[in-house]
């Protein structure tokens, strides 16, 4: 949505990339995101015909460029001579040889690229990247076009210290190279030690929940309605859903299906409350397994107390796991799902 | 009343049939007679998908080697066996990666009691993904009684000489051992969540 609207303004080129789809970031890789960026610059480039306007110098430049972003990307192999070690001798008569022959070998050298899994060891090498990328951006920017990259998926490196060692070194790069950067951040960034990561970017947009509370929750029925939920979905059975997603979105739509699956497999032709009541029990339980004791003491003090400290490193997992919701500044709630679960009085207390 | 629902390998085949692409399910294997229990899981949804179902190992080189078996091919039904095995790493990078492990057929996570917890605990954008599609495998179709839960509880208490009450206790405190037995007393206390 974001590309396509900043494709809208006309002023820039904008490049979106899922990078946790097209790389393995569980490896800490620092260069990864400027491969990735590069490979989809070059696409972009190609694809909207800007090519077509350039001399054949340009071009060739732009060639070699875009090889070299490959090569960062994917890795490269070269023959290089190695001199063979002071005192080496040679096991034939030395007299066989030219008089300034030299010793040594041909050996191959790989060197491994950033977006080939699995990746190898963090290399401080992303200098390389910078002079071919320049070439493109520099031609992007020629049109009078900014260069914005959006980059999904990052919020997948839950806490903070990865989130930062992954990105900092690309990110600091792109903006050397006057590229704006859109990224999906984890929410630890907001909280606790996280929060000193966030005051490297120009500006944090958090993306609050969205209320699911009957009187407020038109938007989630909207989107039941807009993917034909309502068609074997009654209203009170859409409440129902909307009330326990939390407003969370790939939650409501988990339960609309489940529910939906559940009253086929009874050969329902209609959602009903049971059908509904079964599935918000089953998200409930799978956001309920592996809590711990200690966890839900904490779920139910803010259940009954309203009372949930962020700069505390459990709080802030239930907060990342969505066990925990912030509707706006200091609201939070335990998900409905499983609020309907371990807020009920334990057979045991 | 078990904390996730218990449906056979032929009523799981199903839900995957109606889900169509892209559809992920944990399935929570038996705590006895796993291998013979996994055989003929993968014997009934086979048949009632009408084609062969491909089990992949995690085991070698991990994340690598379970990005292209899943991707090649992309279309067939997968059943991963031996998560269970999968340590707190391995999870958060399975997590990371979601989006590069997505296919068009279905995948089947094969896991304990044990193992769903270390999922949820270290991968919650894959449990988030996964959502309530979470069932136990009920052999020959059966879901238990009230009696006899109630009867596999008592001997559960007479095998090991100790009450379920202190069992709860003993959960709570993380003194209890994490056999496959013990998790099955806490499910069958509807007390999954100290797994």
């Amino acid at each position: 949505m974001a590309e396509r609207w900043l494709e809208q303004q006309g002023q820039t080129l904008s490049v979106y990339i899922d990078i946790s789809a097209e790389t393995d970031l569980s490896g800490l890789n620092s260069g990864a995101l400027l491969a990735g960026f590069g490979l989809h610059l070059t696409r972009e480039f190609s694809g909207k015909g800007f090519e077509d306007s350039l001399d054949d110098q340009q071009k060739e430049a732009l060639k070699t460029a875009r090889s070299e972003i490959k090569g960062f990307a994917f890795g490269t192999t070269k023959s290089v001579w190695v001199p063979e070690d002071e005192g080496y001798q040679p096991d034939d008569d030395p007299e066989d040889y030219e008089p300034d022959y030299e010793p040594g070998r041909w050996v191959t050298r790989s060197v491994p690229g950033k977006l080939k899994p699995p990746f190898p060891a963090l290399q401080r090498d992303i200098q390389a990247i910078r002079t071919p990328l320049d070439a493109f951006i520099s031609a992007v920017q020629a049109r009078s076009l900014d260069v914005v990259v959006i980059f999904d998926g990052l919020d997948r490196l839950i806490s903070p210290d990865k989130f930062w060692a992954v990105v900092h070194q690309d990110f600091r790069a792109l903006r050397r190279m006057r590229v704006a950067v859109l990224a999906a951040a984890p929410l630890s960034v907001l909280y606790g030690e996280g929060r000193s990561i966030s005051e490297h970017f120009d500006r944090i947009h958090h993306m609050a929940t969205l209320s699911s509370e009957p009187e407020n929750n038109s938007y989630l029925k909207s989107v039941l309605s807009h993917r034909g939920g309502t068609d074997i979905l009654g209203p009170d059975e859409a409440e129902l859903i909307c009330c326990a997603s939390g407003g969370v979105l790939r939650d409501l739509i988990t339960l609309a299906r489940d529910a939906g699956e559940a009253a086929y497999i009874e050969g329902s032709d209609r959602i009903l409350p049971e059908h509904a009541n079964a599935v918000i029990k089953q998200l409930g339980e799978s956001y309920r397994r592996g809590l711990g004791p200690e966890r839900v003491k904490i779920l139910r003090k803010l259940s009954k107390e309203r009372f949930f400290d962020v700069t505390s490193s459990p709080n802030i997992e239930l907060l990342v796991t969505g066990r925990v919701l912030e509707y706006s500044a200091g609201d939070f709630r335990v998900h409905p799902a499983l609020g309907a679960l371990i807020l009920k009085p334990e057979k045991n207390d | 009343m078990t904390d996730f629902i218990k449906e056979p390998a032929f009523e799981i085949g199903r839900r995957v049939e109606i889900r169509g692409p892209y559809a992920w399910f944990v399935i929570l294997k038996p705590t006895v007679d796993v291998e013979a229990a996994l055989d003929a899981f993968i014997s009934e949804f086979s048949a009632f998908l009408g084609g062969p179902v491909r089990v992949i190992s995690c085991t070698g080189p991990w994340l690598g080697k379970l990005r292209k078996d899943l991707a090649d091919p992309a279309s067939d039904a997968v059943v991963i066996s031996d998560l269970d095995q999968a340590d707190a790493n391995f999870w958060r990078a399975l997590d990371i990666n979601r989006s590069g492990l997505l296919r068009s057929g279905p995948v089947i996570l094969w896991l304990s009691s044990l193992g769903l917890a270390d999922l949820c605990e270290h991968a919650p954008n894959i449990r988030s993904f996964v959502g309530g599609s979470i069932v136990y495998l009920g052999i020959r179709g059966d879901v238990m009684t009230a009696s006899e839960r109630q009867q596999r509880i008592s001997d559960l208490e007479s095998h090991f000489q100790v009450t379920s009450a202190e069992v709860i206790l003993r959960a709570e405190s993380g003194t209890l051992p994490t056999e496959p037995h013990y998790v099955e007393w806490l499910v069958l206390l509807d007390r999954g969540d100290l797994v």
